[in-house]
């Protein structure tokens, strides 16, 4: 037998396609917000210096 | 197997794989709240980043971990929740007339939105002939010179996201009440959200026409990251609530 995709099924089977488009765009999101957070201050530390 | 149970002990195998994913969560719980400081961004990510690389790796050795998804949605309330919750609080309280916090923001006005740059920490200079626009909060508290955005502050720093983060824990670690408290912080946030946007175009010439990158310095770090319950909301509000379970 075939095993199912989603095994811990979080996604109910209706909202499938929702909840892939969803997860794309907060992976973005999510990986924006650390990059934000790791680069932001020292890069505006650099371009406008210290107050 | 890496979780086969001999004797009703949890071999070798199996037990690695345990602390593998208890170790990768606790890093990646820490480095999201690091990441959330801000000035302590650049030592958060790589921590975040190792321990999802755990998590990944207590999976292929057979451990049971959450899904991958509800990580990904937990972990952007979490940094996201702690961004605001903290550097809002840092603006807000006294640690404005600090060095660090004052280079911080008045950089992220220089850069976006311009009432951080100018006039800021205006009780340091009590002889300054006061803007119109600007009202006399900013005696008692400094930072931001704009009295509207104390009180987005303070609502932001006492009630959405100390309910986002509490909310964030528990939906990771998959606890009922984790699941609905992030369901009413994200409402929370968006209702705030929607009463910060009409403030940025009301005081727009204050905020945009003063700083270097103007709009695009908004959307690029306000805007932006302020979507998130959009995206948030209709996945916590439909997803699959009987995982929750603790």
């Amino acid at each position: 037998m075939k095993e199912p995709k989603n095994q811990q099924g979080e996604t109910p089977e209706e909202y499938r396609g929702l909840h892939r488009a969803l997860l794309i765009v907060a992976g973005i999101f999510f990986v924006y917000l650390i990059l934000e957070s790791v680069f932001l201050i020292p890069t505006l530390f650099i371009r406008y210096g210290f107050h | 197997m890496a979780l086969a149970k001999s004797g009703g002990r949890i071999e070798a195998g199996g037990f690695d794989a345990e602390a593998m994913k208890h170790r990768g969560d606790l890093l990646f719980l820490f480095g999201c709240l690091v990441c959330g400081t801000w000035i302590l961004g650049i030592v958060g990510g790589p921590i975040l980043l190792y321990g999802m690389y755990l998590l990944r790796q207590a999976q292929i050795k057979g451990a049971v971990i959450r899904p991958w998804t509800v990580t990904v949605v937990g972990g952007l309330i979490l940094v996201d929740a702690s961004v605001n919750f903290l550097a809002w609080g840092l603006d807000w309280l006294p640690s404005n007339q600090t060095w660090l916090v004052r280079t911080l923001w008045i950089n992220y006005g220089m850069f976006g939105d311009g009432t951080y740059a100018l006039y800021y920490n205006l009780p340091t200079h009590p002889t300054f002939d006061l803007p119109e626009a600007y009202n006399h909060a900013i005696y008692t508290w400094g930072g931001n010179g704009t009295a509207v955005e104390k009180a987005v502050q303070l609502s932001f720093m006492l009630l959405v996201m100390p309910i986002r983060i509490a909310g964030a824990w528990g939906l990771l670690h998959m606890k009922r009440w984790g699941l609905q408290w992030s369901i009413i912080g994200n409402w929370l946030y968006l209702t705030v959200w929607a009463v910060y946007c009409p403030l940025h175009i009301i005081t727009f010439d204050q905020r945009f026409g003063t700083s270097e990158f103007g709009v695009l310095g908004f959307w690029l770090i306000g805007g932006l990251p302020f979507l998130g319950p959009l995206v948030l909301l209709p996945y916590l509000h439909t997803v699959n609530r009987e995982l929750w379970t603790e």
